[in-house]
């Protein structure tokens, strides 16, 4: 019953969403049938469109993974998306960097992911430590961090910088080397569709497994409902928290290398841009679930891969397909909240019923 | 006499769970009324009902002759209702003029004249003697001064009709005179009192009527002077409740627990606990009295790892510890029953078999490899709520959801179940009922024949004096003098709890 109540949710909000952005196309002067024909047809209505929904979705659910671990454990991760950032530099450094073209992919796959994991999980281990050793808000360490990472990517591939490509004037590192691209899905038949999809599927079973099954989990979400009540009982809590920080890292981490290797396959500025914050908005919607992650990224996805032909098909600005993703964003995660209230109400009338009946039959009992 | 407050046939039932059921009752203007029963019993959704935080499922409300619809807590407050919740709800960092002004205007604009409310508190303060200082943060005050908060916040809001939800368990036996003091002078003043209890010599000395609750119904109401503790006890229980307990000696001769030269800074750089030494023999229960906010808190945390020590060292059986940490308090077979349930005993947000395998789920038999077994937790939860009477419909339910009492109860089988060498009981029967209370007393008791060594903290005296081997009183982080239970002269241990050595310091 709670997952139904999880499904129908966010289709309410994704109905009404749609008649308000219905509502704004027809004031623009366009038409909205087409122009969610457009998206639909982006994202799902081809093989091609709904490989690029997929693709799009990867580091999102690997993104929402890190959200989720970390926001259970009581610190919220806003971080993804510098962590992400990191991670591809690090696995730049093995896919771009001539001293290791030679090696063979079979090594320097693995090799690159495994570097960006940790410059990833770097990254995260320094929020984690201030957070749980020194009492400093994870939020804004995090937040800074993003900024400084974003800005240490862009400069870092400008020419001058150590990832840069020499030789050539745009702001970009070289392309990966021979072989290192990811390999494709059903030997390419879902065209571009990489091995990422089974690492990020593999990782929801992992976490989820991990988050409902395995003690380290309970701990996690007792120290993130009652961090007192956890330390009381013995949990340590400042370790798991900063592990949780450097798992976290690398799972985003993992993401950036993914999207540099089987997306971007070259470092570019503002590269993979916003996956990390929409990461936050995927694990949100998900009610923080890890299966339930699958499905919101998707559907994020399907709404980035959907714009570009919707744009075409409606003839919209681009600027317009951003605002109705956002406008769909919006009712769908709020959808997810209102239903919720409504339905509890409908439930609890329910139960209360079941429960005075279930009284007066005792008392019945009780008088015979 | 004016019927201030009328109740008729109200029910309120949550989901699986029927908490009040056709309960009627009256409250006349300068009456106190007393509202008596088990844990459980619906004592807090009835009054919860009638401060508009539930809606009654059924039945009605009447306040001075009108029938009300209560759909939120200021439609209460405007009717003149106040309330001061089990578990106080003021806010920490704030200071006692900005909790009492929390949520409300002090004028038509959105303007908030602190000083006005300063002084509105001062004087209410000075006019009850409640000694405030409206800019004091809540953090430093101790329980009894917030819980004057707590009915200032009614009095400022201009309540005549008072609901206190169990005042008197966080209080001291001298808070509780004072309390006590304050709600006569109301009753003076016409207003009208209702207050949860478990204590039935505070019924006695205070209330004008008593109504019992059992299961939800109503099993009656009479008057005090047509009634006993005795009678009043049966007719909540079903049977008399003695408190009557064999302190048998101690057998044995090794110490299970020492304490030597503990001194305890709090963040301040206050010494709290000062050069504290004293030890407990396996089999034995050492009471440890004293007027609240005398190191006793700092005591039990140092023991169990929460606190720093700054100097000195424990000795657990063989083993000398300079600092301890929670985990190691487990491993060491130590058991703890903190003095704040919410804080630190419970994981509200979790259900009541998770709360039971807090400290056992990366061990076997709750874990394997850490993979949980939740078969083991399910059953293990089943049996602690048979065991301990814990009121709940299973397992699975939500632990904020269960009554004060029902919640302490958990902590209580978690702690006392797992056969700890060592037990920290602070406050162990706080908000408990006199049947619950007798059960965990018997079972402290039990414990300790089987052989644990069971630091007993309380600032009830007389729970102390019911199963303590030897009786320290603490004052300012020192204990004035160790005493044994059979030579115990009450006279001196007030007059140690105020601060006077005890001539005779025995072992
Ligand atoms: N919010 C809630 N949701 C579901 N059940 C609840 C809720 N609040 C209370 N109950 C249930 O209603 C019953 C009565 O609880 P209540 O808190 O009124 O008891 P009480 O008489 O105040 O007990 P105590 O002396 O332990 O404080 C209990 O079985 C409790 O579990
Ligand atoms: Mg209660």
């Amino acid at each position: 019953m709670k997952n139904r109540e999880n499904i129908i949710a966010p289709i309410f909000g994704l109905v009404v969403g749609i008649l308000v952005s219905s509502l704004l196309l027809i004031m623009w002067g366009s038409s909205p049938l087409k122009a969610f024909e457009g998206l639909y047809i982006g994202s799902f209505g081809t093989l091609g469109a709904i490989s690029n929904t997929l693709i799009k979705a990867i580091p999102l659910i690997i993104g929402g993974l890190a959200v989720i671990i970390s926001y259970k454990s009581g610190i919220f991760n806003v971080g993804v998306e510098g962590q992400l950032f990191f991670g591809a530099m690090g696995g730049a450094v093995i896919a771009t960097l001539p001293m290791f073209q030679d090696l063979p992919p079979f090594i320097s796959i693995p090799l690159s992911i495994v570097v960006a994991m940790m410059f990833g999980a770097i990254l995260g281990f320094i929020p984690g430590y201030l957070k749980a050793y020194r009492g400093i808000n994870e939020v804004v360490v995090t937040m800074l961090l993003n900024y400084i990472i974003i800005f240490f990517l862009s400069q870092q591939v400008q020419p001058g910088g150590f990832l840069h490509e020499p030789g050539v004037t745009a702001n970009q590192s070289a392309y990966i080397h021979e072989g290192m691209k990811l390999p494709l899905l059903f030997s390419g038949v879902l065209t571009k569709v990489h091995i990422g999809l089974i690492i990020a599927i593999v990782l929801v079973v992992i976490v989820w497994f991990v988050m409902s099954r395995s003690s380290i989990g309970f701990k996690m979400k007792a120290i993130g409902l009652n961090p007192k009540a956890a330390q009381y009982a013995g949990m340590n809590m400042n370790f798991i928290q900063t592990n949780v920080m450097i798992v976290s890292g690398a799972m985003a981490g993992l993401a950036g290398a993914i999207e540099l290797l089987g997306y971007h396959y070259r470092l570019v500025e503002n590269f993979s841009l916003g996956i990390g914050y929409n990461a936050i908005a995927v694990a949100l919607l998900a009610n923080l679930s890890p299966i339930g992650v699958v499905l919101s990224a998707i559907f994020f996805g399907a709404l980035q891969a959907g714009s570009i032909t919707m744009q075409i098909v409606a003839d919209v600005p681009e600027s317009f397909t951003k605002l109705v993703q956002g406008i769909v964003v919006f009712f769908v995660i709020a959808g997810a909240v209102l239903p919720k209230i409504i339905n509890k109400k409908l439930t609890m009338n329910r139960l209360a019923k079941e429960a005075l009946e279930a009284n007066q039959l005792e008392e019945g009992q009780e008088d015979a | 006499m004016e019927t201030v407050l009328k109740v008729e046939n109200l029910s309120k039932i949550f989901p699986k769970v029927v908490a009040n059921d056709n309960v009627s009752f009256d409250l006349k203007k300068g009456e106190i009324v007393a509202i008596l029963g088990e844990n459980g019993a619906g004592k807090s959704t009835l009054m919860n009902c009638l401060y508009g935080i539930y809606h009654p499922t059924k039945g009605d409300i009447y306040i001075k002759g009108e029938k009300v619809k209560l759909t939120k807590i200021e439609d209460a407050e405007a009717l003149g209702i106040g309330m001061v919740h089990q578990h106080f709800m003021l806010v920490e960092d704030l200071t006692v003029a900005e909790n009492i002004i929390l949520g409300r205007k002090t004028g038509i604009t959105p303007y908030l004249d602190l000083k006005k409310v300063e002084k509105a508190v001062k004087e209410l303060s000075d006019r009850y003697n409640f000694g405030l200082n409206p800019k004091s943060k809540i953090k430093d005050l101790s329980v009894g001064t917030r819980q004057r908060v707590e009915i200032l916040k009614m009095l400022y809001r201009n309540a005549d009709i008072l609901i206190l939800d169990e005042a008197t368990a966080v209080l001291t036996p001298q808070e509780t005179v004072e309390l006590f003091k304050t709600l006569k002078h109301f009753v003076d003043e016409g207003k009208s009192i209702l207050m949860i209890t478990h204590k039935l010599e505070e019924v006695m000395e205070l209330a004008d009527r008593v109504v019992v609750l059992i299961d939800g119904k109503m099993a009656g109401s009479v008057n005090r002077v047509d009634t006993n503790p005795r009678q009043l006890a049966n007719m909540m229980v079903g049977r008399d409740v003695l408190m009557d307990f064999d302190i048998k000696p101690v057998v044995h001769d090794n110490l299970i627990l020492q304490v030597k030269n503990l001194t305890v800074k709090n963040n301040h750089g206050l010494e709290k606990i000062k050069n504290l030494s004293f030890e407990i023999k396996q089999g034995e229960i050492l009471g440890v009295a004293g007027v609240d906010g005398n190191g006793q808190a700092e005591l039990a945390e140092a023991l169990t790892g929460l606190m720093k020590i700054d100097k000195g060292e424990i000795v657990i059986g063989e083993k000398v510890f300079t600092h301890l940490k929670p985990k190691m308090i487990y491993e060491q077979g130590m058991s703890h029953i903190p003095q704040d349930r919410h804080e630190r005993g419970l994981v509200l947000d979790m259900t009541v078999n998770e709360n039971l395998a807090l400290e056992g789920i990366s061990h076997v038999p709750f874990s394997y490899n850490g993979i949980i077994d939740f078969k083991y937790i399910k059953s293990h939860g089943k049996a602690m709520i048979k065991d301990y009477n814990i009121k709940c419909y299973d397992g699975s339910c939500p632990t904020k959801e269960l009554s004060g009492g029902n919640q302490q109860k958990v902590i209580v089988a978690r702690e006392i179940d797992r056969k700890p060498n060592i037990i920290i009981a602070v406050q162990p029967t706080r908000g408990l009922d006199i049947g619950a209370t007798e059960f965990v007393r018997n079972k402290l008791l039990e414990e300790k024949e089987r052989g644990a060594a069971v630091l007993l903290i309380s600032t009830e005296l007389e729970e102390i004096l019911m199963v303590s081997n030897r009786i320290a009183v603490i004052h300012e982080g020192e204990f004035m003098g160790v005493i044994d239970n059979k030579n115990v002269d009450i006279l001196e241990l007030g007059l140690m709890m105020t601060g006077m050595r005890g001539d005779k310091d025995e072992k």
